[in-house]
C-alpha cells in the first residue's frame, strides 16, 4: 500500500448520481413543506429528476470510458445504457403508480424519496469500479426496496413480505460481503480492475478466489431472484403494493445485470471456467422451476413472479458464454423484458381500483369489450413475453440462444426453448381471457388518468415497434461492450 | 417481391374497414389481392424456368445477421402459386360461407395476415425470417381455429394446435441455429450450397430438432392428433390452412432442406418410416370417420404422410412423385373441403350417415364432388391418378424400406378409395334424408372455387405436360438440387404400379360396399381413443400442472425457515463442491494454536449458541445470544483489535436491550416445530458451521497479502504523530469509520430510548 495524495475527483463524470442525490434531498424537503395532499410537487419533481437524469447520463456518459473517485466510479457506455434503462423504468413506475397509491391512502412523500434512493443505489451499482462502491450501491438499493415493500404498513401481507425480503436479503448481502472480503484477502485490493488482473495470474491461492466467487455468486443470484435463491420473489411480488413490485421486477433486474457484469462477468472473467458451470446450474434450475410453477398460478403478480425465473434463466444464459455478444444479449434481454413487464404491471395498475386489485387472471375477462386498446396492449405484451417472433421478446431470446449455442451449450438452448413453450401456455391464457371471455359483473375498467393511459399505451406500442425495428437497440447493446 | 409478401399484412389492417363498407361484395373485392398476387407469381414462372433460382435481398437488422432475403425458385413458386391461387377462391368462398357473420371483418384480417405469413415462409431465404413467418402462421392458425370462441371445444383445440406447433417450432429454432452454424450462414442458398452439412458434428441432433418442427407442423405421427381437432375452425380455414397451405409448411421445409441435409440413412428412416406410418394412420382413421370434415382431415394427414415419406425416400422418382402429389392434393383437397362446407352450410349437418339423396337438389356440388373424389381416389383421367402411379413407382424403388412403404401405401390407397366413394356418393345417392336445414344448391361464391379446382385436376390429368414443365419441373429441380428430365402422362403401359392401382380400386370399392359393417367393427376398437397420442398430450399437460402444485408445496410454502434452509443448503453445496473439486482432498488445511483463555471464551460462545437454540424461554435465548456477542467481542480484544471490541460490546448491549423490549410485546413462546424438524435444522446448521470451519482452516494455511497492521504501526508516529496506535487508528486513520460507528450506536440508543418511553407510557395507562 502506498500513501497516495488526495486527488480531487472529476465530479462531472459522476454527474447523473450527484444530480439524483441532490434532487432526492430537494424532493424530501419540498414534500415536507408542501400542503398538497396528493404530493403533487414531489411527484412532478421526481419525474423531472428522472428525465433530467436520463439527459445528463446520455450527454455525459455515453461513449465515454473513464474513471473517477480514485477508480471507484466508472463512467462508460455500459453503465450509461443500464442507467438510462433504470431511469426510464423508474419514470414509468412512478407514472403508473400515482392513482393506485392515492386510492389506497399510501401515497406518501417517502414513496418518492425511497424510490429515488433505490434508483440512486442501482445507478451506483452499475457504475461501480470498486468492491466498496459496488456494495454500497447494492445496499442502498436493497434497503430502500425493503422499506418500500412495507410502505403499506397496515397490510399484514406486505409486512410479512418485507420481513422475509429483509431477512433473506440481509443473509445474501452477508454472503456477498464475505465473498468480497476473501477477494480482498487474496489480492489486497478492492479495485475491480486490479482484481481482474490478479485473477488472471493464477497461483496456489486460486482456490481462495474460488470460494470468494461462490459466495458472491450466491449474493448476486439472490438479487436476481435466480432459483434456488428465489423463494422471496413470489411472496414479495404478491405482498408488496403493485407499484413497488413493478420497481423490483424491472429496474432492480437491470441493476442486477449490472451487478453481475461488473463483479463477475467482467471482474472475474479470467475465472470464466470456474463460474460458467455455476451460472449454467442457476439458469437450468430457473428455467425448470419458473415455468412449471407459473402454470398453476391464478394471481397475475404471482404468475409474473414465477415467470420471472424463466426470464432470469435466459438472462443468465447470456452470461454463460462470457463473450461481449453474450453480455449484449443479456443486457438486451433484461432491458426489453423489463419494459414489457413494466407495461404489464401498468395494465394491472390501470384496471385496479379501490377494493379491486385486478391481479387475478380472471379479472381480465372481457377486457376487449371494455377497452380494445388495452386488450391489444396486453396481447402485444404477452406474445412478446412468450417470445413469439415478430416481437421484441423473440429477438431477445434469439440473441441469447445464439450466444449459448456458439459457446457449445446446445442442450441448454433446447431446454430453454422447451421452457419458452410452456411459457406460451400461461401467457396466452391471459390473452384468451381478454379476448374470448365475457366480463363478469362490472369487469375490468381502465381507471387511470389520461396521462397515465397515454404513457401506458405508448409503452405497450413501443414494445411492438421495438419488435418490428429491433436493429437500433441491438446495435446500442452491442456498442456498449465494444 | 417484398411488397408481394407484405401486402397481405397491409390489407389485413384495412380488411375490417373494407368488409364493413363493402358489405356483401367484400369477398369478391378482397379476393383481388390474392388474384393479383397469383398473376404476379405466374409472371415469375418463365424467369425461373429459364434462369433458375433468383435471390432478392433487402436489409433489416444488420446487427443480428437478419435480412429480408427472398429465394424464388421452382419450389417456392409452386407454393406461392398454390397459396395465392387457392387463397383467391377461399376469400370469395368465405364471403358466402360466413355471410353476415358478426366477426367476418376480424376473420378477413386474420386470414390475410396468415396468407402473408405463409408467403413469407415459402419465399424467405433467411432462416430467421423464415422462422418468424413460420411462427406467425401458427399464431394466426390459433386465432382462426378459435374463431367460434364461444364454444369451449374450439378454444381447447385452438390451444392444443398452438402448443403442439409452437412447441415444435421452437425445437425447429434450435435446429435452424445449428443449421446456420453448420452452414456458416443464415442464408438458405448459401447453406444449401455448403457440402459439409452432413458431416457436421451434431448432424443427428440438428436433423431431429428440425424434424420435430416439421413433423408437428405437418401433423406427422405421433403429433397428428391436433389436425383433425383443428377442424373446429370454420370450413374456409380448414380448406386453406389445414389442408392446402399451412400444414404443408413442414413438408415445404423438408423439401427445401433435402438437397442440403437429406440423402442420409437417418433422413431416409426418419422421414420414410414416420411418413409411411402417418399415411397409414391417416387413412385408417379416415375410414372410421363419419363427419365430412373429419374424413377430409384424416385424408389430409394421409397426404402429408405420403409427401414426407416420398421426400425421405429421396430418389429421383420419389421427388417427382412428391411434387406431383403435392400439386394434385392441393387441387382436389381444397375443392373437397369447400364442397364439404357447402353441404354443411346448406343442410346443417356434417354427419355423412345423416345425408342422402341430394343429387337432384345440389347437382353442381354432386358432379364437382365426384370429379374431385376421383382425383383423391387416384382414378384416370384425373391428375390424382398420375400422382398415385408415381407414388407406387417410388415406393417400389425405395432403398432399404421398399417393402414396408409399398405395403402401407397399397393398404392406405385401398382405404382412401373407399372414403372417396363414401364422400362423393353417400350424401348424394339413395333416398333423400331429413336434414336440419332445407337443402338447396350453394351460391356461386361457394361453388366457383371447387369447380375451377376440380376442373384443373381434370385438365392437368389430360395434359400432363402443362404442370410438368411450368410447375412440377422447376420444383423438382429445387428439391433434387439439379434439374431432371421427365414427363407426366396417364398411360405408362401395364406395369406393377398399374396393377397395384387396380387392386386398390377393387378392394376399396368392396370396403365402400361394406362400410356400415366396417364402422361397427371400428366402434368396438375403443383402445384407439384411450391410448392415442392425444391422451399422451393431455397426460403431459396434467402432469405439468401436478408438478407445479407439488413444487409449490415443497419449496414455496411461505415459511421463511424453509427458504433459509434452501439457501443455506445450496450455498453449502456449491462451496463444498468447489472445495472438493478444485482443491481436491489434499486441501492445504492450516493448523491454529490456541491459548487457554481463548479456548475458554470460545467454549462460552459455543455454549451460549447451543443454549440459545434449545431453550424454550425467549429471555433466556436473548441472554445467551448476548453471551455469544460479548464472547466474540472479547476475542476481538485478545487479537489486538480493541476498537472493534468496543464497538461490538456497545452494539451487543443495545441489541440485547432492544430485543428484550420488543420480545416482551410478543405472545407467549410456543414450540411449533417437531423433533424431526429440529434435528434436520440442526444438521443443516452444523453443515454450514462445518463448512465455515474448513474454509477458515484453509484460508489460514495461505499467506495473504501484506498485513495492513504492519503499515499502520509504521505510519503511526511519522504520519500521525501518535504513540498510542489504537488511538491513532480510531481518531486518525479510521476517523470516518469511528464517526460512522458512533452514529450507528447513537441511533440505536435513540431507538432504545423510544422503546423505553413507549413502555413507560403503556404502564401509566
Amino acid at each position: 500500500m502506498t500513501n497516495e495524495a488526495f486527488e480531487t475527483p472529476n465530479l462531472l463524470l459522476a454527474l447523473p448520481e450527484i444530480w439524483l442525490l441532490a434532487m432526492a434531498c430537494v424532493v424530501l424537503v419540498v414534500d415536507l413543506f408542501s400542503n398538497d395532499r396528493d404530493h403533487g410537487p414531489a411527484f412532478w419533481l421526481t419525474q423531472v429528476t428522472l428525465l433530467g437524469g436520463i439527459i445528463i447520463t446520455v450527454s455525459t456518459q455515453w461513449g465515454v470510458d473513464a474513471t473517477t473517485f480514485s477508480g471507484t466510479y466508472v463512467a462508460d457506455s455500459l453503465g450509461a445504457l443500464l442507467k438510462i434503462g433504470i431511469l426510464v423504468l423508474a419514470f414509468l413506475g412512478f407514472a403508473y403508480s400515482r392513482d393506485y397509491m392515492r386510492d389506497r391512502g399510501i401515497l406518501k412523500g417517502e414513496y418518492y424519496m425511497l424510490g429515488l434512493f433505490a434508483v440512486l443505489g442501482m445507478m451506483v451499482t452499475v457504475s461501480a469500479g470498486n468492491l466498496l462502491s459496488l456494495y454500497l450501491g447494492v445496499e442502498l438499493m436493497s434497503l430502500s426496496l425493503y422499506a418500500l415493500v412495507a410502505i403499506d404498513r397496515d397490510s399484514s401481507r406486505a409486512s410479512e413480505a418485507a420481513m422475509k425480503y429483509f431477512v433473506l436479503g440481509a443473509l445474501a448481502s452477508g454472503m456477498l460481503l464475505y465473498g468480497m472480503s476473501m477477494l480482498y484477502g487474496v489480492t489486497g485490493t478492492l479495485d475491480l480492475g486490479e482484481i481482474t488482473a490478479a485473477a488472471a495470474e493464477l497461483d496456489d491461492r486460486r482456490f481462495l478466489f474460488l470460494f470468494g466467487l461462490v459466495f458472491m455468486m450466491v449474493g448476486v443470484a439472490f438479487k436476481f431472484g435466480a432459483v434456488p435463491f428465489h423463494m422471496w420473489v413470489p411472496d414479495v411480488y404478491h405482498g408488496a403494493p403493485t407499484p413497488v413490485t413493478l420497481m423490483i421486477a424491472t429496474a432492480s433486474k437491470v441493476a442486477a445485470v449490472g451487478l453481475f457484469l461488473r463483479l463477475i462477468g467482467e471482474g472475474l472473467l479470467p475465472l470464466l471456467e470456474s463460474w460458467q458451470h455455476m451460472v449454467v446450474l442457476l439458469a437450468v434450475l430457473s428455467l425448470l422451476i419458473g415455468n412449471t410453477v407459473a402454470l398453476v398460478q391464478t394471481n397475475i403478480k404471482r404468475m409474473l413472479a414465477y415467470s420471472t425465473f424463466n426470464h432470469v434463466g435466459f438472462i443468465l444464459m447470456g452470461f454463460v458464454a462470457g463473450t461481449p455478444e453474450g453480455y449484449a444479449a443479456s443486457v438486451f434481454y433484461a432491458l426489453t423484458y423489463a419494459f414489457t413487464v413494466a407495461a404489464t404491471f401498468g395494465v394491472v395498475l390501470l384496471l385496479a381500483r379501490k377494493g379491486f386489485e385486478a391481479d387475478h387472471i380472471t379479472d381480465l375477462k372481457g377486457l376487449n369489450d371494455r377497452s380494445p386498446l388495452f386488450a391489444f396492449v396486453v396481447l402485444i405484451l404477452m406474445i412478446s413475453l412468450t417470445g413469439i417472433p415478430g416481437t421484441v421478446g423473440f429477438y431477445a431470446k434469439w440473441m441469447v440462444l445464439k450466444s449459448v449455442v456458439e459457446a457449445g451449450f446446445v442442450w441448454l438452448a433446447v431446454l430453454a426453448v422447451i421452457g419458452a413453450v410452456v411459457g406460451a401456455f400461461y401467457y396466452l391464457r391471459l390473452v384468451r381471457y381478454c379476448y374470448f371471455d365475457k366480463a363478469e359483473g362490472e369487469g375490468p375498467q381502465p381507471t387511470g388518468s389520461g396521462g397515465f393511459q397515454a404513457v401506458l399505451a405508448a409503452n405497450g406500442l413501443l414494445v411492438l415497434v421495438a419488435g418490428i425495428f429491433p436493429g437500433t437497440l441491438v446495435a446500442v447493446c452491442l456498442a456498449a461492450f465494444l | 417481391m417484398l411488397l408481394a409478401v407484405l401486402s397481405g399484412f397491409i390489407l389485413a389492417a384495412l380488411a375490417p374497414w373494407l368488409t364493413r363498407s363493402l358489405q356483401d361484395k367484400a369477398g369478391w373485392v378482397l379476393a383481388l389481392l390474392p388474384a393479383g398476387l397469383f398473376v404476379y407469381f405466374l409472371s415469375w414462372v418463365p424467369v425461373v424456368v429459364a434462369e433458375g433460382a433468383q435471390v432478392v435481398a433487402y436489409p433489416w437488422i444488420p446487427g443480428l445477421d437478419i435480412s429480408l432475403t427472398m429465394l424464388v425458385d421452382g419450389l417456392s413458386l409452386l407454393f406461392a402459386l398454390l397459396i395465392s391461387g387457392i387463397g383467391t377462391f377461399i376469400i370469395i368462398y368465405a364471403g358466402g360461407y360466413l355471410h353476415g357473420h358478426e366477426y367476418l371483418p376480424r376473420f378477413y384480417a386474420i386470414m390475410f395476415s396468415f396468407m402473408a405469413a405463409m408467403l413469407g415462409v415459402v419465399l424467405s431465404n433467411n432462416l430467421i425470417t423464415l422462422f418468424v413467418f413460420w411462427e406467425l402462421t401458427s399464431i394466426t392458425s390459433y386465432l382462426l381455429i378459435g374463431f367460434h370462441h364461444e364454444e369451449k371445444e374450439s378454444r381447447w383445440y385452438a390451444l392444443q394446435g398452438l402448443i403442439v406447433t409452437v412447441g415444435g417450432g421452437l425445437a425447429l429454432l434450435a435446429g435452424l441455429i445449428m443449421l446456420a452454424l453448420a452452414g456458416g450462414s443464415f442464408e438458405l442458398h448459401e447453406i444449401l450450397a455448403s457440402e459439409e452439412l452432413r458431416d457436421y458434428g451434431f448432424y443427428a441432433g440438428m436433423v431431429i430438432l428440425i424434424l420435430l418442427g416439421t413433423f408437428t407442423k405437418s401433423a406427422q405421427v405421433p403429433f397428428h392428433f391436433w389436425l383433425p381437432n383443428a377442424m373446429a375452425a370454420p370450413t374456409p380455414v380448414s380448406a386453406f390452412l389445414h389442408s392446402a397451405t399451412m400444414v404443408k409448411a413442414g413438408v415445404y421445409l423438408m423439401a427445401r432442406l433435402n438437397p442440403g441435409i437429406g440423402g442420409t440413412e437417418l433422413w431416409l428412416y426418419a422421414l420414410g418410416i414416420f411418413g409411411a406410418l402417418t399415411m397409414f394412420t391417416g387413412s385408417f382413421m379416415a375410414l372410421r370417420s363419419t363427419g365430412l370434415k373429419a374424413v377430409l382431415a384424416y385424408t389430409t394427414v394421409m397426404a402429408l404422410g405420403t409427401l414426407t415419406m416420398l421426400i425421405g425416400i429421396g430418389t429421383e422418382q420419389a421427388i417427382i412423385a412428391a411434387m406431383t402429389f403435392l400439386l394434385a392434393h392441393a387441387l382436389y383437397k381444397a375443392a373437397l373441403f369447400m364442397l364439404a362446407g357447402a353441404l354443411d352450410h346448406e343442410t346443417g349437418t356434417k354427419d355423412i350417415t345423416r345425408l342422402g339423396g341430394l343429387r337432384q337438389l345440389m347437382p353442381i356440388t354432386f358432379i364437382t364432388a365426384c370429379v374431385a373424389a376421383l382425383s383423391l381416389a387416384g382414378l384416370p383421367p384425373l391428375f390424382g391418378f398420375i400422382a398415385k402411379e408415381l407414388m407406387f413407382e417410388a415406393t417400389l424403388q425405395a432403398p432399404l424400406i421398399s417393402t414396408f412403404t409399398t405395403v402401407l401405401a397399397v393398404v392406405s390407397a385401398i382405404m382412401i378409395v373407399a372414403m372417396a366413394a363414401v364422400f362423393s356418393l353417400r350424401p348424394f345417392l339413395g333416398p333423400l334424408k331429413e336434414t336440419p336445414k332445407k337443402p338447396h344448391e350453394a351460391p356461386l361464391s361457394m361453388l366457383i372455387g371447387p369447380v375451377v379446382l376440380a376442373g384443373l385436376s381434370l385438365v392437368f390429368g389430360l395434359a400432363g405436360f402443362l404442370p410438368a414443365t411450368a410447375l412440377v419441373g422447376p420444383a423438382v429441380a429445387a428439391v433434387h438440387g439439379a434439374p431432371l428430365d421427365f414427363d407426366l402422362y396417364l398411360w405408362h403401359g401395364i406395369n406393377l404400379p398399374l396393377m397395384l392401382s387396380v387392386l386398390a380400386v377393387v378392394a376399396g370399392l368392396l370396403l365402400f360396399w361394406q362400410w356400415d359393417r366396417v364402422l361397427a367393427v371400428y366402434r368396438r376398437m375403443t383402445f384407439i381413443d384411450r391410448f392415442g397420442p392425444e391422451r399422451g398430450y393431455e397426460k403431459l399437460m396434467d402432469g405439468l400442472v401436478w408438478l407445479a402444485a407439488w413444487q409449490t408445496r415443497l419449496l414455496q410454502n411461505g415459511y421463511m425457515r424453509n427458504y433459509l434452509l434452501t439457501i443455506v443448503l445450496t450455498t453449502v453445496g456449491l462451496t463444498g463442491w468447489t472445495f472438493f473439486v478444485h482443491t481436491g482432498s489434499s486441501a492445504p488445511l492450516g493448523t491454529i494454536e490456541f491459548a487457554v483463555h481463548e479456548i475458554v471464551v470460545a467454549g462460552l460462545v459455543v455454549l451460549g449458541a447451543i443454549v440459545a437454540s434449545v431453550t424454550s424461554s425467549r429471555l433466556g435465548a436473548v441472554a445467551t445470544l448476548g453471551m455469544v456477542g460479548f464472547g466474540i467481542a472479547l476475542l476481538y480484544v485478545f487479537f489486538s483489535a480493541p476498537d472493534l471490541g468496543t464497538t461490538q460490546i456497545m452494539v451487543e448491549t443495545l441489541t440485547v436491550i432492544l430485543l428484550v423490549l420488543v420480545l416482551f410485546r410478543l405472545p407467549a413462546f410456543q414450540n411449533l416445530s417437531s423433533a424431526a424438524a429440529r434435528l434436520r435444522d440442526a444438521v443443516v446448521a452444523l453443515s454450514l458451521g462445518g463448512l465455515m470451519t474448513l474454509l477458515i482452516l484453509a484460508v489460514n494455511a495461505v499467506e495473504v497479502t501484506d498485513r495492513i497492521s504492519d503499515q499502520l504501526v509504521a505510519w503511526s508516529y511519522p504520519e500521525a504523530h501518535g504513540r498510542n496506535i489504537v488511538n491513532v487508528i480510531l481518531v486518525d486513520f479510521r476517523a470516518l469509520d469511528t464517526l460512522g460507528e458512533i452514529f450507528v450506536v447513537g441511533l440505536a440508543a435513540i431507538g432504545v430510548y423510544a422503546m423505553i418511553r413507549l413502555r413507560a407510557e403503556d404502564r401509566k395507562k
